[in-house]
C-alpha cells in the first residue's frame, strides 16, 4: 500500500509518493537563473531556505493547459529537498495498491516513459506515477 | 579500517593542539629564555601524552614520551642546563611523537611508527646523566593499569598532583561538532531573514513596534554569538611556526628572530583552515627570499638576526594578517627583468610600470626570481597561489616592500564567508549581487568627462580608460537576457586572475551585507554564479563570481593583450578595422583586424630555429614566424638605435594562406575601426597603400609581401599567394 499525492499537469493527472513531498504552495515570485537547464524556472525563498523550481511541463513534453491560473508548487523533501516542482493544481492523496500499477499508456511519447514507473487507474482517469529520480537526473545532465 | 575509538580521536586531538605549545616552548628554550613556567610546561605536556597512552595501551609512545619526560624531569629540576643537543633531541622527539600519533590515525596501533624511536630514546636517555629508578618505576606503573577508567590513569600518572593544573578550567569547555555550528548559523542567519522582512513589511508606518525593536536586537546579537562560537584564534595556525622558522633558518643558513602580535585575533574556523597553507608559503618565502644571509646584513649594517613577524588585528569588520620581514626588500627591477624575460610583460609595457603595478606581477602564475630552485620554497607553487588561495576567500593580498629595508605581505580577509558585502545591480530587468571585494571602480560611460564612450571594436565592446583598453562584457549578454549591448549602463571594472574587465550592467543599486546561501544540486555546476541571497523585499537574488564570469568570456588576460573575437563579423561594410602598429622608423603601420586571430607576447615563447627560418611551438602546433622588421631592412638602419632599445615583441596571430603566421612586430599602439576615406598607393616596398587612420597617415603593411620574403617553409609552397584581404573563411577550404 503506497500514498500517493497527486496534481494535474496540463491533461494528466501525476503522482508522487507522500514522503517525497514536504508540503505544497502557491508559486510565487520565482527569480530566474540565466544559463540554467531550460526546466529549471528559477529560484524561490521559502522561509530563508532558496529552493530550486523546476517546471515539470516540459520535462515530460506536456502542454500546460491552465498556465493563466496561480500554479502550484510541490516542495520535495529528503535529498532532494531545496526543489520544488511546478504544477497547475493539486489534487488528493491516493492510496494505491503496488499490484495495481500497470504499464505506462501506449500514448505516451517514447521519450518520457522512462521518466514514469507506471499508471493507476482510478474513477476520473489514470494517474502516472512519476519517477522523481530520473526526472532530475534527466534535468541535471542538460544544459543550455 | 574501523573508525577510531572517540577516546583515542580526542587523545590525539588534544596532543596536537599540546604538541604545537611544546614547540614554541622548546624554542623559546632554546633561545635562552629561563621562565621555568616553560619547562613546567613542557613537562606536564609530555606527561600527560605519557600517562595517557599507559591507559590507551599504546607502549611505544609512552615510552619514546617517557623517555623525554625523563631528560625533561632533569631540565625541570635543574640537574641539567638546555644544550643545543638537548632542545635538538627534545624537538625532535616531539616531531617523532606526531609520527607515531598519524601512525595510529591511520592505523589504529602504534606498532609501526615510520620512525627509528629506539635511536631517539637512546640519545634522550643519554643526555640525561643520572638514571631515575622512580621516574622509570611510575612510567610501568601506568602501563600495567591497563584500560580503565579516564580519570584514574590521568591523575595517576601526575603522583605529585601538578598534572591537574593542565586540565584547568576544562568544565567550562565544550567540545562540539562543528556541524552542530553550521546548522545554527544557517538559522540565525534565516532568523536574520525573516527580521529583515518583518522590518520591510513595518517600515510603512509611522513608528516600529516594541517588540520588533526588541526582536531585531536579540536577532543581531543571537548572530553575533553563533558567528562567535566558530571563531578561532589565529594562532591555532601560528603555533607550528616558531618551529618551521628554527628549520628554516637553520637549513638555509640564516638567523631569524621571529614575533608574533595579535594572535589571539579570531576568525570563522573555515577561514582558518584555509589560510592555513598561504600563510605557511608567506613565512617560507620571507625566510628564503626576504631574509639576508648573516655577512649581506653584516655588510648593510643591519643586525645579524633578521626580524620576521606576523601580526594579525581586527580592522573594519575584516581581519589584517601581516607577514613582515626586514630583509633586502623586492627588488623591482630584478622582478621586472624577470617578468619580461618570462614573457608576462613586455618591454614596452613594463617601462610605464608604477612600482606599485611591478609589486603586483610577484603574484603572477610563473613567476620566481631565484635562480635555482631551492629546497624550501621553489616548489614550483608561488605566490599566485597565495592570492588565488586568499581571493577565493573574499580577501585580498598586498605587498609593501622598501629597497635595503623589508617586505610586509598584508592579507585581508572577511570574518566569516557567510556574510559578505556586495553591489546591487540591475540587468535587463533582472537583480543581481556582486562581491564588493572583485569590484575596482565603476564608470558611467555616458557621463561628459569619460570620453569617447563604448567603442565596438570588431563587434566586442571596449572602454578606454586611463590610456588603457579595458575588454566590456555585457552581463546581459553574458547571461543570454539580450542580444545587444546595453547602451546607457554603467561599466563595474571588476578584478580577476589579476586582470580587469568592465562588466556592464544597466544600474547599479546600493551596497548591501548578505547571508549567502548555496545554490542547490541542480544548479551548483553554474559557474557564474557564487550562491544565492534573500533581499530585505524576500525575493532571491543571485551572487555573481566575478572569476567564474571572466573564465566563461575567456577574459582571463594573462598573456593576450587585447583580445580579438574571431566569429565576430564586421557590422557595416564601410567600416574597417585595423591594428595599428609602430614601423621601424616610428611611424604607424597596420594590419586589418579581421585577420588577426590573437595578440600574444613572442617572449612568453621559445623560438626554434628550422633551416633559415623560426617557428614557435604555438597550441600544439607550429607557428611559423615572421619577423617583420627584418624585412624593411633599408628603413629600420635610419633609427636603428631606437629599435634595438625597443625590440619587437608583439606576435600577431595572423590568419594567412590557409594557415597561420605569426607576424613579430613593434609596440601595438591601437585598434581602430572607422572608415577609411583617405587612402593612396605607395610605392615603398612591403606597403600596400598608405591610409589615414585616427587623423595620423598610417601605412598598410602587405601581409603578403613580407611573408613571401621571409618564405617560412612549414608554410607550404603557393598558398600563401592567396589574396590576404579577403573576407570571410570560405575561401581558405581549397
Amino acid at each position: 500500500m503506497e500514498q500517493l499525492t497527486t496534481f494535474r499537469l496540463g491533461s494528466h493527472w501525476c503522482g508522487i509518493p507522500l514522503e517525497t513531498v514536504q508540503e505544497a504552495v502557491v508559486a510565487g515570485e520565482v527569480t530566474p537563473v540565466p544559463l540554467s537547464p531550460p526546466e529549471v524556472v528559477g529560484l524561490i525563498n521559502l522561509r530563508g531556505r532558496i529552493i530550486t523550481v523546476v517546471d515539470l511541463a516540459p520535462v515530460l513534453h506536456l502542454e500546460t493547459a491552465e498556465s493563466g491560473g496561480a500554479r502550484m508548487q510541490v516542495v520535495l523533501d529528503g535529498t532532494w529537498r531545496d526543489v520544488s516542482l511546478l504544477v497547475d493544481r493539486m489534487d488528493d492523496v491516493i492510496t494505491v495498491e503496488e499490484e495495481n500499477l500497470e504499464p505506462p499508456p501506449e500514448t505516451l511519447d517514447e521519450g518520457i516513459r522512462n521518466l514514469i514507473t507506471g499508471a493507476f487507474e482510478r474513477p476520473g482517469g489514470i494517474v502516472l506515477s512519476l519517477d522523481l529520480e530520473q526526472i532530475l537526473a534527466s534535468v541535471l545532465g542538460r544544459d543550455r | 579500517m574501523g573508525e577510531l575509538d572517540p577516546i583515542v580521536r580526542e587523545f590525539l586531538a588534544e596532543s596536537q593542539e599540546n604538541l604545537e605549545q611544546v614547540d614554541r616552548d622548546l624554542v623559546n628554550l632554546e633561545g635562552g629564555s629561563t621562565d621555568q613556567g616553560l619547562l613546567d610546561r613542557v613537562f606536564r605536556a609530555i606527561h600527560t601524552i605519557k600517562g595517557t597512552c599507559g591507559f590507551l595501551g599504546f607502549g611505544r609512545l609512552e615510552a619514546l614520551s617517557h623517555a623525554g619526560e625523563s631528560l625533561l624531569g632533569h631540565l625541570r629540576d635543574r640537574k641539567r642546563k638546555v644544550t643545543p643537543d638537548i632542545s635538538a633531541a627534545l624537538m625532535e622527539m616531539v616531531d617523532a611523537l606526531r609520527s607515531v600519533m598519524q601512525a595510529i590515525e591511520r592505523t589504529g596501533s602504534d606498532e609501526r611508527p615510520g620512525v627509528d624511536l629506539d635511536g631517539l630514546m637512546q640519545r634522550l636517555t643519554d643526555l640525561a646523566p643520572v638514571e631515575d629508578p622512580g621516574e622509570a618505576g611510575r612510567g610501568g606503573g601506568i602501563a600495567g593499569e591497563g584500560v580503565g577508567s579516564g580519570s584514574g590513569s590521568r591523575s595517576g600518572g601526575g603522583a605529585e598532583g601538578k598534572v591537574a593544573v593542565v586540565k584547568e578550567g576544562a568544565d567550562s569547555f565544550v567540545r562540539v561538532d562543528v556541524r552542530v555550528l553550521d546548522r545554527l548559523m544557517d538559522l540565525a542567519g534565516e532568523l536574520v531573514l525573516v527580521r529583515n522582512q518583518l522590518v520591510g513589511r513595518e517600515n510603512g508606518s509611522r513608528e516600529r513596534s516594541p517588540s520588533l525593536q526588541q526582536l531585531d536586537g536579540i536577532v543581531g546579537e543571537l548572530q553575533d554569538a553563533v558567528m562567535r562560537t566558530r571563531l578561532q584564534p589565529v594562532s591555532r595556525i601560528w603555533g607550528r611556526f616558531p618551529r618551521l622558522v628554527r628549520d628554516l633558518a637553520a637549513a638555509c643558513g640564516k638567523m631569524v628572530k621571529l614575533q608574533m602580535e595579535g594572535g589571539s585575533t579570531e576568525l570563522d574556523r573555515s577561514l582558518i583552515e584555509a589560510i592555513r597553507d598561504p600563510l605557511t608559503h608567506l613565512v617560507r618565502n620571507a625566510v628564503d627570499h626576504g631574509i639576508e644571509a648573516p655577512d649581506c646584513r653584516l655588510s648593510a649594517g643591519k643586525p645579524l638576526e633578521g626580524l620576521l613577524w606576523l601580526r594579525a588585528y581586527h580592522e573594519a569588520g575584516k581581519v589584517v594578517i601581516e607577514v613582515g620581514d626586514d630583509g633586502a626588500g623586492i627588488d623591482t627591477e630584478a622582478v621586472l627583468e624577470r617578468a619580461v624575460e618570462r614573457g608576462l610583460v613586455s618591454p614596452d609595457a613594463a617601462r610605464t610600470m608604477g612600482p606599485g603595478e611591478i609589486e603586483q606581477l610577484i603574484f603572477r602564475p610563473g613567476f620566481t626570481t631565484t635562480e635555482t630552485v631551492s629546497h624550501l620554497s621553489g616548489r614550483g607553487v608561488g605566490l599566485d597561489v597565495v592570492r588565488t588561495n586568499i581571493e577565493r576567500l573574499n580577501g585580498h593580498v598586498e605587498v609593501e616592500t622598501t629597497p635595503g629595508e623589508g617586505t610586509v605581505f598584508r592579507l585581508t580577509i572577511p570574518l566569516t564567508l557567510a556574510i559578505l558585502q556586495v553591489v546591487v545591480v540591475e540587468c535587463a530587468g533582472q537583480r543581481f549581487t556582486i562581491p564588493q571585494v572583485a569590484i575596482c571602480e565603476m564608470i558611467r560611460p555616458g557621463a561628459a568627462d569619460s570620453g569617447p564612450g563604448i567603442e565596438m571594436v570588431h563587434g566586442a565592446p571596449v572602454f578606454r580608460v586611463r590610456g588603457r583598453l579595458l575588454t566590456l562584457v555585457d552581463l546581459g549578454v553574458e547571461l543570454g537576457l539580450r542580444e545587444e549591448v546595453g547602451d546607457d549602463g554603467v561599466i563595474v571594472v571588476a578584478e580577476a586572475d589579476g586582470g580587469e574587465y568592465g562588466l556592464i550592467v544597466d544600474r547599479v543599486f546600493d551596497t548591501q551585507e548578505i547571508v549567502v546561501k548555496p545554490l542547490g544540486r541542480l544548479l551548483e555546476h553554474l559557474s557564474v554564479y557564487a550562491g544565492a541571497t534573500i533581499m530585505g523585499d524576500g525575493r532571491v537574488a543571485l551572487i555573481l563570481d566575478v572569476p567564474g564570469l571572466a573564465q566563461r568570456t575567456n577574459l582571463s588576460s594573462e598573456e593576450t593583450v587585447v583580445p580579438v573575437p574571431r566569429e565576430a563579423e564586421s557590422v557595416e561594410e564601410d567600416l574597417e578595422s585595423w591594428l595599428v602598429f609602430r614601423s621601424p622608423d616610428n611611424g604607424r603601420m597596420a594590419v586589418p583586424l579581421h585577420q588577426v586571430v590573437r595578440l600574444e607576447h613572442l617572449p612568453g615563447h621559445t623560438v626554434e630555429h628550422l633551416g633559415g627560418s623560426r617557428a614557435i611551438q604555438y597550441r600544439g602546433d607550429m607557428l611559423p614566424l615572421v619577423f617583420v622588421f627584418d624585412h624593411l631592412e633599408e628603413r629600420r638602419k635610419v633609427r636603428r638605435v631606437e629599435h634595438d632599445g625597443e625590440r619587437a615583441q608583439n606576435l600577431v596571430v595572423y590568419e594567412h594562406g590557409g594557415g597561420t603566421v605569426g607576424l613579430v612586430v613593434g609596440r601595438v599602439l591601437d585598434i581602430v575601426k572607422q572608415t577609411v576615406a583617405v587612402r593612396r598607393p605607395s610605392s615603398r616596398e612591403g606597403i600596400v597603400e598608405c591610409a589615414v587612420i585616427r587623423d595620423r597617415l598610417t601605412e598598410i603593411l602587405d601581409v603578403d609581401w613580407v611573408v613571401r620574403a621571409a618564405d617560412p617553409p612549414v608554410l607550404g609552397p603557393p598558398s600563401h599567394l592567396l589574396v590576404v584581404h579577403d573576407e570571410g573563411g570560405d575561401q581558405w577550404s581549397s
